[in-house]
């Protein structure tokens, strides 16, 4: 049975104000020995997550819920890298705190009879739980470490779901639906250029495996996430704020003092309270609006401490902001859409403001990617930010005006294909809606697929200027390296097996994937398992040539 | 990175010596090699590694391959991380925004 | 096929050499990636050769002790296998 609790509550801890920068994003190298819980930092952060805890108990009685209970508990790793990756002097904190993670995991393994640790960066899991110390962790404590992307997958169906009907999460997770395992979440304070913030329920998406990440990963990537929670939500959340990171994460962020550590029991709560103590309006937050409207918050949640704010810079879901036209004063972007959702033209001059809105049409989707990629190439190390680099972006299958497909530049002027065919120097036409300006890419630069985020990346960086991403930390080379190789090996295998790690690459668009019949028939219910039938040789065959080294490239 | 290109220029030290061994039938150099990465791995590459939270096999291979181009920087390192209860001191240097144009 | 054996080991002696450094550096390489256990299992293997037949077949076949520890634990019976052919050490009848 997953924990249910008569009331919710999320408890807010202030932690005592020291320097927490050295290890935020990797364990010392004396953790387990007596030295590491010497540590000032350590001893405060051990504290300040067990008061929470113990105050959450208090308010909520989850520690009964818990007792002798199996968990899974998954902790939020980007990219990690420490100082020396990129061009700053800092580690970038976009990866739970280890220190953290091991307080809460201490307070935990008292209560609890098994604990999984599981996690699915998207990239290398494995070597970044190496660079990060959780394979440390996992041994410290006797616990399983597992990485979401090797495992094999178990389908489901949401009939209640509104685009993500049909779900494949790795086999470990099937154990938390069915309410054999609790879950516990314990994500990083930090915002997210895909869905403004990321935070407890948001970490969910590290369940998915590449393929199904890309399904949706568009406009549609806050209703997907929200969708999630009829499948499964953390019966436990805690919030590692001692160091927040702001900026246009998942590229390169940047730190913020936030002392705190915020826990619940209800994870879109908890979202709504942290939301809120980074400066932004949970009430336009369109991820905790969907979850909200599916009716998982809980209104009469008690919150207790001080919602004390502090201010984050915001992620930048535009290439029409002004950091963006200073940092890349050569790359000309032309964005224009003909959906339900895209701003009608009605004449052909129009303004910024025109321009902005059309581009928010689908900001989950290429824009997010573009910008983030734009931030990694900002901050790469090898990267030469003195010389300008010149390229013509277009996004989007063109607003109608008159019968003619236009796109618009950032002070809203509009141009015609033909206009952008004459454009000089490189033209780079992102996502499959573009097709219509296709005929405007240079050679090997139309981006087909909608959300393949590696695929759009790594052909930005050549469109750019090849170089070494700063995420390919050189000093974690060789482990990233071997990291990618394993994977690819492991995924090979157990496809051969007939137990794929994830569903065939089917993000061509941005249509749902949903199960009409299905959810006719299954209206009241949450989920419903849908085993997949055992694999024919040539469907292993195709799973085997699915697995990729880094990702599908479409041509 | 300057680590890397000192393994590579161990490595490349390794198969010179085993090329000598094979060739001129010579084994100083692998002689050599062994003794002098024996006695760094049993005077201070396994006291370091095991202090710095490696394996005992992890340590014992990784100095007899590579000797001191392993241990000293892992000695350094290991230094760079030892911190006091000063370190923790919350000052208004702990971090200071990079010019990024946020 | 002892002797057909034999005569393949003692034609590719090079090659096989040149595969052995090949494992050797492989071993390296994970050895750095945080698995030493390819390494330490090529020791193991080369140090139980040279203990029970290298260091015997190396002196019978008129080496000196030094470089037949030295081939013996670098590349194990891929250098006494062949040495022991060309000194004749084997017999096939």
């Amino acid at each position: 049975m997953p924990a249910v609790y008569d009331k919710n509550a999320v408890v807010i801890t202030k932690a005592p104000a020291l320097n927490y920068f050295h290890n935020n994003v990797s364990l010392p190298y004396d953790y387990g020995m007596p030295s590491y819980d010497e540590r000032a930092d350590v001893k405060a952060i051990k504290a300040t997550v067990r008061k929470s805890l113990d105050d959450l108990d208090k308010e909520t009685g989850w520690k009964a819920q818990f007792k002798g209970k199996k968990i899974l508990i998954k902790p939020n790793l980007v990219f990690v890298t420490p100082k020396g990756a990129y061009r700053y002097d800092y580690d970038i904190p976009q990866t739970t705190d280890p220190r953290v993670f091991d307080a809460a995991l201490e307070v935990l393994s008292e209560l609890v009879s098994d604990i999984v640790i599981g996690e699915g960066s998207g990239m290398v899991t494995w070597t970044y739980c190496h660079i990060a110390g959780y394979d440390r962790i996992a041994k410290h404590y006797g616990a399983k470490l597992v990485y979401f992307e090797e495992m094999a997958t178990d389908r489901y169906f949401c009939p209640k779901a509104e685009c993500g009907q049909e779900v494949y999460v790795p086999t470990i997770i099937s154990e938390v639906v069915k309410g054999e395992r609790l879950y516990v979440s314990v994500p990083k304070m930090k915002t997210n250029i895909y869905t403004g913030v990321t935070l407890g329920f948001k970490n969910a998406m590290g369940t998915f495996s590449c393929n199904m990440r890309y399904r949706n990963h568009t406009w549609q990537i806050d209703k997907k996430l929200a969708d999630l929670l009829y499948l499964f939500k953390p019966d436990l959340t805690v919030v590692d704020g001692i160091i927040g990171g702001c900026g246009n994460t998942p590229g390169p962020n940047f730190p913020v003092i936030v002392d705190k550590i915020v826990t619940g029991t209800n994870s879109v709560e908890v979202d709504r309270v942290v939301t809120e103590m980074m400066g932004f309006d949970p009430t336009k937050n369109k991820l905790l609006i969907e979850a909200g409207k599916r009716g998982f918050g809980d209104p009469n949640v008690k919150v207790v401490g001080e919602k004390e704010i502090t201010p984050f810079v915001p992620a930048e879901q535009s290439l029409l902001t002004p950091r963006f036209e200073k940092n890349w004063p050569g790359v000309r972007y032309f964005v224009g859409h003909t959906n339900d959702r895209a701003p009608k033209m009605t004449k052909l001059d129009n303004d910024h403001d025109f321009a902005v809105a059309m581009e928010a049409t689908c900001g989950g989707g290429c824009v997010a990617s573009l910008g983030t990629t734009y931030e990694v190439l900002f901050g790469s190390k090898t990267y030469p930010l003195t010389k300008l680099r010149h390229l013509n972006i277009i996004i989007g299958n063109g607003a109608e005006f008159n019968g003619e497909k236009y796109w618009i530049d950032t002070n809203g002027k509009a141009y015609t294909l033909e206009d952008l065919k004459k454009l000089k120097g490189l033209t780079y036409v992102c996502g499959e809606c573009s097709a219509p300006a296709k005929e405007a890419a240079s050679k090997g630069f139309w981006i087909r697929g909608c959300g393949e985020v590696n695929n759009l990346a790594f052909r930005l960086l050549v469109a750019m200027m090849p170089t070494l991403p700063g995420q390919f930390d050189l000093q974690n080379f060789h482990l990233i390296f071997f990291g990618m190789v394993r994977k690819m090996v492991v995924k090979a295998f157990m496809a051969a097996k007939g137990t794929p790690t994830e569903p065939l690459f089917d993000a061509y668009d941005d249509g749902l994937f949903t199960i009409p019949e299905l959810a006719a028939k299954n209206l009241d219910c949450d989920w419903v398992e849908a085993p997949v039938p055992p694999l024919t040789k040539e469907q292993r065959i195709e799973a085997v040539k699915g697995v990729r080294f880094i990702a599908k490239f479409l041509f | 990175m300057i680590q890397f290109l000192e393994y590579v220029g161990c490595g490349i030290l390794w198969v010179f010596s085993s090329v000598l061994t094979i060739v001129k039938k010579n084994p100083i150099g692998i002689i050599i090699l062994s003794l002098m990465h024996g006695t760094e791995c049993f005077l201070i590459g396994v006291k370091t590694g095991l202090k710095y939270g490696k394996s005992l096999p992890y340590c014992i291979v990784m100095c007899m391959t590579f000797g001191f181009t392993w241990w000293l920087p892992l000695k350094k390192q290991m230094a760079a991380e030892t911190f006091t209860d000063a370190d923790f001191v919350r000052t208004d240097h702990d971090f200071t925004m990079p010019e990024t144009g946020v | 096929m002892k002797k057909f054996l034999f005569t393949v080991f003692t034609k590719l002696e090079y090659v096989d050499y040149f595969l052995v450094i090949v494992l050797w550096i492989a071993g390296a390489i994970a050895t750095i990636c945080g698995f030493p256990w390819i390494t330490l299992g090529i020791v193991a293997m080369h140090a139980t050769e040279l203990v029970t037949i290298g260091l015997k077949a190396g002196i019978k076949g008129g080496c000196g002790i030094l470089y037949s520890i030295a081939m013996c634990m670098m590349f194990g019976f891929t250098w006494w296998v062949p040495l022991k052919m060309k000194t004749n050490q084997v017999s096939f009848d």
